[in-house]
């Protein structure tokens, strides 16, 4: 009786603790996007690859579900099960992985510093260097965000153009304000989401923040924060106006108003296309245009929510990883994750080069984001980003949409809240 | 000497102590250690002393939660206590008809996911396109800014909160209720008194026990308040549905502090061991 007891126990904790255990592994682990559209693109690529027996096998698995994927990537840090690749990484994290020393330096490689002169545009490359000026992420795809409108409200109702500037975005919301005085349903200029929570402030501030800044960021190369100088300041200000002014709904939504015909603009990135496409009732017509310029002759900046590629350190299998990364940024594999995703790839000269003329000509709303992409900005290199972003989001409910602290008053005190912050961790 | 049956025991209960070690006494022990620890789950962990807890002292927002809880739980525990005694005592009454469709229908909110209700009242409570301020327009009375008004959203949640517990606290009362022996409310008819003597002089102090347990239950359920701020408001507007569980939530999942948040965990099962204590002194004799 003992015996048995003794052996089933045994028996137990060893499959218990046999679990955790993993020996060396033949094959390269590559963790995508969980989307439908970027999971059949990675499920195209890997298969071109495998499909090469002189290649490592690679084993595709979609990113585990959860709150968000940079969540997800902690938990299999923590817990040490990180896949070799991940193909989706936000550039705000990536500074947190380099300090945690888990992520592959890309400087490492020969080929690097060539390949990526070839593949991204000048002004691009540096925005996604970390603080010690190597590479820790390959830039991968960018989804420039701008103004999706509706044609028939601009044009018809408001008897309007596109807004260039912030004049022409004035003009545009007197006309709103007059429409809504002679009709009981009223329309909204946009529909910025105005829950606090940090991440929604890069579709609606930080956009703005770098059209205004002509694509500077808010942390200077000096750690200098420059959150009270005139872009904030204008930004802040345009947006406090236009919720004063009612032009801005302060509403929760969970249906899509802009479908609804309920705004006149609605800011979004390329893959809003596929969805209006498939949702719009017929007869509604929609295009893309800018984020407006604070004056003429500016250049079109916006914020790019670009998704990059990370080796993680435990790899064993270091070079074909760079290997399958340079596979699946080629020209080739670039034309297959727009035709698949509609999702546009960090590139030089997308729109002249003749692998994807045809495909413009095939999907032309999505030529306007490709004309972004040499203008898109980045997110500044800091291990506190989602806690600067916190404190912008609470000063903005502050500030611009409930109007409980004063315009000057609340940025002076958000730039010495964040530059408090900033010296310390660069100290 | 321990004896065979005492080792069998042992045996026996391992199953248990193993459950408990892993998924109770670790992480409790865990926590204890990360209060006087920097740890941003990524780096290693530094010692810090006591640095956490200067930090919460000064830390006004932690007190802005704190408030806005300890708001939650006064419009929350009455209304919801007081609703559930009289719908449990109507429920309870001989003369009424569909008894158990009506318990079924008060206890449906109950089984349903709080994510579901909670979207679901998020929608209900839309200023522009919900259909509460539809039917007050429709009355042709002023919108009511449900979820972004600094002094509604909090009993607008609260209102919420109410009626998807209501269920389990009138399936507890009625369980109470039940035990009431129908003799002593015969007595009381034949002596002449009315059926509101009668809930005051019989009802609540033979449902005392019960009702206590469904005190300190919605004390300490309130005191949980998280799915609700963190779907509908995001702890807005202005901070003002900011609970303290989002808030040691933020503190660990958005920003990574393990160490503040470990510590901010440990002062609100703090507070809540000394709200119930206080509530067990109290509210025991007075009932």
């Amino acid at each position: 009786m003992k015996n048995k007891i003794t052996f089933i126990f045994s028996l137990a904790l060893l499959s218990l603790f046999s679990c955790g255990q993993d020996s060396q592994k033949d094959y390269i682990e590559y963790w995508c996007a969980s989307n439908t559209f970027e999971l059949e693109f990675a499920k195209y690529i890997v298969d071109l690859w495998n499909s090469d027996s002189t290649h490592r096998h690679i084993r595709l698995q979609p990113i585990p579900e959860g709150q968000s994927s940079e969540e997800m990537l902690l938990a299999a840090i923590v817990g040490k099960t990180t896949p070799d690749i991940y193909s989706n990484a936000w550039p705000g994290v990536i500074e947190q992985y380099r300090d945690a020393d888990v992520i592959v330096n890309f400087n490492q490689f020969p080929d690097f510093p060539v390949y990526m002169a070839e593949r991204i545009p000048e002004n691009l490359d540096r925005q996604f260097m970390s603080s010690d000026s190597q590479y820790y992420q390959f830039p991968w795809k960018g989804n420039p965000l701008l103004l999706a409108y509706n044609k028939k409200i601009l044009e018809e109702k408001l008897n309007s153009r596109p807004p260039e500037t912030y004049d022409d975005l004035e003009k545009i919301g007197q006309k709103i304000i007059e429409y809504n005085t002679n009709n009981s349903k009223p329309i909204w200029m946009m529909d910025p989401n105005i829950s606090p929570i940090w991440y929604q402030r890069l579709f609606d501030f930080y956009p703005f923040y770098v059209s205004a800044s002509q694509g500077k960021t808010f942390i200077s190369p000096n750690k200098k924060v420059l959150l009270n100088a005139s872009a904030a300041k204008t930004v802040f200000n345009l947006f406090r106006e236009n919720y004063a002014n009612e032009l801005l709904p302060i509403s929760m939504f969970k249906e899509d108003i802009f479908l609804q015909e309920r705004l006149v603009f609605h800011i979004t990135g390329p893959w809003s296309i596929a969805h209006y496409k498939k949702f719009a009732q017929p007869g509604f017509e929609w295009s893309y245009t800018g984020i407006p310029t604070v004056e003429n002759d500016m250049l079109p900046y916006t914020y790019g929510d670009p998704k990059n590629i990370i080796i993680f350190k435990d790899t064993d299998y270091l070079q074909e990883c760079w290997e399958f990364v340079k596979f699946m940024t080629s020209k080739e594999a670039d034309l297959k994750l727009m035709e698949i995703t509609q999702q546009l790839p960090l590139r030089k000269h997308l729109l002249s080069d003749p692998v994807y003329s045809e495909f413009f000509i095939k999907y032309p709303e999505l030529k306007i984001f490709a004309e972004h992409i040499p203008y898109v900005v980045g997110l500044d290199q800091s291990l506190i980003l989602q806690e600067i972003f916190d404190m912008i989001s609470k000063t903005w409910d502050a500030v611009v949409i409930y109007r409980a602290k004063d315009l000057e008053q609340g940025l002076n005190d958000l730039n010495s809240q964040v530059q408090n912050q900033v010296t310390r961790e660069f100290k | 000497m321990i004896t065979r049956e005492e080792k069998f025991g042992w045996v026996l209960a391992s199953p248990y102590i193993i459950y408990f070690i892993i998924i109770s006494a670790f992480p409790i022990i865990f926590s204890l250690i990360l209060m006087f620890m920097r740890w941003n789950m990524l780096s290693s962990m530094q010692f810090i002393g006591l640095q956490n807890f200067f930090t919460l002292f000064q830390d006004p927002l932690f007190w802005k939660a704190l408030i806005n809880t300890f708001t939650f739980l006064i419009i929350h525990i009455p209304l919801q206590i007081c609703l559930a005694l009289l719908i449990s005592a109507l429920l309870n009454s001989p003369d009424l008809i569909w008894k158990s469709f009506f318990r079924s229908t008060f206890f449906m909110p109950v089984v349903i996911s709080g994510v579901v209700v909670t979207l679901l009242w998020k929608q209900l409570y839309s200023t522009e396109t919900g259909l509460l301020n539809n039917i007050l327009l429709g009355m042709s009375l002023e919108k009511i800014p449900w979820l972004t008004s600094t002094k509604i959203a909090m009993p607008a949640i609260a209102i919420m909160a109410t009626w998807k517990n209501l269920g389990l606290y009138i399936v507890i009362l009625l369980a109470g209720l039940q035990n009431i022996p129908r003799s002593l409310y015969e007595a009381a008819d034949i002596d002449g008194a009315n059926k509101i003597q009668q809930f005051f002089h019989i009802t609540i102090p033979m449902v005392n026990p019960t009702l206590i347990t469904v005190i300190v239950l919605s004390t300490i359920g309130g005191f949980s308040l998280f799915i609700e701020p963190y779907i509908m408001t995001g702890g807005g507007p202005l901070n003002s549905t900011l609970s303290t569980n989002l808030y040691i939530y933020q503190q660990a999942f958005s920003f990574y502090k393990m160490g503040y948040a470990a510590t901010l965990g440990f002062m609100m099962a703090f507070v809540i061991f000394l709200v119930v204590m206080l509530q067990r002194k109290y509210i025991e004799r007075e009932i």
